[in-house]
């Protein structure tokens, strides 16, 4: 699918599918009262008038009609709701891009258009968005990137994809690149996190990321086994490691801009390929055997836009990798586990193995010198009680960091809602026999696993984000597709590519 | 090194005579394909037999960036500077002389290993007792006298780790090219105005501490002499 610009007007436009997106007037108001759609509608021979005569249509969020176009000009005309001008997101906008996408499931749709009156809304320009939420939606439940293509029938109800989708009147492409790599952001993270344990092994997870830094100059990776962790000093991380159904792998790719500015900043994003109590975890679905490398999927993803993109300071991504299983050699509760910054664990809970190997991957951003460091995980933590499904968790000691990744996931569509650190609860995780319990009481446990990662945070700003309930979705919703939804993915590429 | 053959060293003990007398090195290694630098202080060990260049031991924070290549055994080289000073043409008795500097310095080179819990223990007692020994005939104060949390909590943040010396280069250079004549003057000049280091170390940890000393809310003691 190529997106390009394109300076014809909706009259002079020939093609497959032409969609008109049109923002909601005041109450009540027919969308033809507004001049430009009146326009397009006379130059479309009545076309639109002739669309609106059948279905009601106020241009209102999610709304979406379709019917015939103008013979030799247009097959068929959309007109999709963008909702009223002030509240127009970039999310609403997706959502409207993804609703294009979803009608061209049949039909002729080799040549699509997009036209707007203004693709600037209340102050937004809205062609990335539309752009991506369209792409997302034509990627829904392909295997694109990962050559194990193991599911051939894609369904009669899939977006079929168009050869060209030319945005009319669209000022610059530069939007349509960002948007470009911010999909294929979210297509590998998709199908990293979709894929089975069988296929995405941490050395898998090792060798994406190999390959995906050998193909950029600005690029640097480095994979250590338990062997070489363990001379690092990474003994959280081994420990975790000890009874992983595949070789457990420590990954860092590095990017340097050719001209950094500022200090180093660092991501972590946690890989567990395999969990065996996921599944039990998320009531007996096959996704909780996946999910749980969400961190790592939306890390690796991030890395594809950031050698597209380019970002202006030194980053070091780092990816703990294990596939946990239960074992004789597996942690055992009451284990007492040193972490490689040298404070002790003592095992309280049998899924420490996710805090155990983000604590070790914290210690390494600080001996990278992160000023910055931000975690990505899916640790299952009990967020989505208060958050449900669609929002992750954010926790930062540094306002201004959190502000920057808010504004990011505003701009990926993905909300982070900020939960406090409360300083009281490094009481609960106070233990007899070591410098701290891996977990606190259950009913609080996302609000003291946080206070356990900030005690191996780096110096600087340092932030954590929990994307268990988000990182995969039940069924097809907007420009996610059902399965994983490449979440965490828009919010670090654009974090990381940003200024 | 570049070292002069009039200037260069192949005295192991002399080598090894600046290093214990000089024991802060600069440790540099390649990680991630730049050149880092880190200053800590080393304790020598000497080999059995004259002329064995002996090991280096030393510890740093885990959070140091060198720790990802010491950890790998890459080749790492210390620098180890001894006194130097610029030296003034004015000083000399004859003329013409262009200014330059003297000093004198080793460098290490080798691949470290990293030392365990027992081991990292005995290079803080030993680099303590090293220092210690300087302040004789004071009391020489050992680790045993912190408190043994406080010292617990310090060896958790760092890593050991030793270099046996596969390579060492020196260079001492202090007017070999020159004349007695010009030397008798050099010397003179400067037993005449003789470089204080303890005054100089003085001044220097007033100016770092310039805004935390002169503040007037921190009461602080006068000292008798003040």
């Amino acid at each position: 699918m190529k997106l390009t610009t394109c300076a014809d007007t909706p009259a002079q436009w020939r093609g497959e599918v032409l969609a008109l997106a049109v923002p909601q007037g005041p109450a009540d108001q027919n969308p033809l009262a507004g001049p430009w759609l009146a326009a397009v509608d006379a130059a479309l021979d009545g076309a639109v008038s002739r669309l609106l005569a059948y279905d009601s249509f106020t241009g209102a969020r999610d709304e979406l009609v379709t019917g015939p176009g103008v013979p030799a000009r247009c097959e068929r005309l959309v007109l999709i709701g963008l909702g009223r001008p002030d509240a127009v997101t970039p999310h609403t906008a997706r959502r409207a891009g993804a609703a294009l996408a979803r009608t061209l499931t049949s039909g002729p749709n080799r040549r699509v258009a997009l036209a707007l009156e203004s693709w600037h809304v209340d102050g937004t320009d809205l062609t990335e968005h539309l752009t991506e939420g369209l792409s997302l939606a034509v990627h829904c439940g392909r295997w694109n990137v990962l050559p194990d293509r193991f599911r051939a029938d894609y369904g009669a109800d899939l977006p079929r994809e168009p050869e060209t989708v030319e945005l009319l009147g669209a000022a610059s492409a530069e939007p349509l690149t960002r948007a470009e790599a911010f999909t294929d952001a979210l297509v590998l993270a998709r199908e990293l996190v979709a894929a089975p344990a069988n296929l995405i092994t941490p050395d898998r997870l090792a060798r994406e990321a190999t390959a995906l830094a050998a193909a950029h100059d600005r690029f640097d990776v480095e994979v250590w086994d338990e062997e070489q962790c363990r001379a690092q000093g990474l003994t959280g991380f081994c420990a975790a490691a000890v009874g992983s159904a595949a070789p457990a792998r420590f990954i860092r790719i590095s990017h340097r801009p050719a001209t950094p500015s500022g200090p180093p900043v660092a991501v972590i994003g946690l890989g567990l390929t395999y969990d065996d109590r996921g599944v039990a975890r998320s009531g007996g679905a096959v996704e909780g055997a996946k999910k749980y490398m969400a961190g790592a999927g939306a890390l690796l993803g991030a890395a594809t836009a950031l050698a597209t993109l380019g970002g202006t300071r030194e980053a070091h991504l780092l990816i703990p990798a294990v596939a946990k299983t239960a074992g004789p050699k597996s942690l055992h509760l009451g284990d007492l586990v040193t972490t490689a910054s040298g404070l002790t664990v003592e095992v309280n809970h049998p899924d420490a193995h996710g805090r155990l190997m983000m604590a070790d991957a914290l210690h390494l951003a600080a001996r990278l010198g992160a000023e910055r460091t931000v975690g990505v995980s899916a640790l299952g933590l009990p967020v989505a009680a208060a958050l449900g499904p669609k929002a992750a968790a954010l926790w930062s000691t540094d306002d201004a960091l959190a502000a920057d990744l808010a504004a990011a996931g505003r701009d990926a569509g993905e909300l982070l809602w900020r939960l406090p650190l409360v300083d009281e609860y490094e009481d609960e995780l106070w233990a007899p026999f070591a410098n701290l319990r891996s977990a606190g009481p259950a009913g609080g446990d996302g609000a003291t696993a946080a206070t356990f990662l900030r005690r191996f945070a780096p110096q600087g700003a340092w932030a954590h984000l929990e994307i268990t309930e988000p990182a995969w979705s039940p069924r097809i919703d907007g420009y996610y597709n059902a399965g994983a939804t490449g979440y965490g993915a828009g919010t670090l590429a654009r974090w990381l590519c940003g200024p | 090194m570049y070292a002069p053959p009039l200037y260069r060293s192949e005295d192991v003990a002399q080598q090894h005579d600046l290093i214990e007398a000089n024991p802060f090195g600069l440790i540099t290694a390649v990680v991630d394909g730049r050149i880092h630098g880190t200053h800590i202080p080393f304790v020598l060990d000497r080999g059995p037999e004259p002329g064995d260049r002996g090991r280096l031991r030393a510890h740093l924070a885990k959070t140091n960036p060198l720790v990802s290549a010491l950890a790998k055994g890459d080749e790492v080289m210390v620098a180890f500077l001894g006194p130097h000073s610029y030296i003034c043409p004015d000083d000399y008795a004859t003329e013409p002389h262009f200014p330059t500097w003297n000093y004198s310095a080793v460098h290490v080179y080798g691949r470290p290993r990293m030392l365990d819990d027992d081991a990292q223990r005995v290079q803080l007692d030993d680099l303590i007792a090293a220092e210690e020994a300087r302040r004789l005939p004071k009391r020489p104060w050992t680790l045993d006298r912190a408190p043994s949390e406080l010292v617990e909590q310090f060896r958790a943040a760092i890593v050991a780790f030793e270099l046996p010396i596969a390579h060492m280069d020196g260079i001492f250079k202090y007017g070999q090219n020159k004349t007695a004549e010009d030397l008798d003057a050099q010397i003179a000049a400067f037993r005449s105005h003789p470089a204080d280091h303890s005054a100089r170390m003085a001044d220097l940890l007033h100016t770092h501490n310039t805004a935390k000393l002169d503040t007037p809310t921190t009461p602080r003691t006068e000292r008798p002499g003040r």
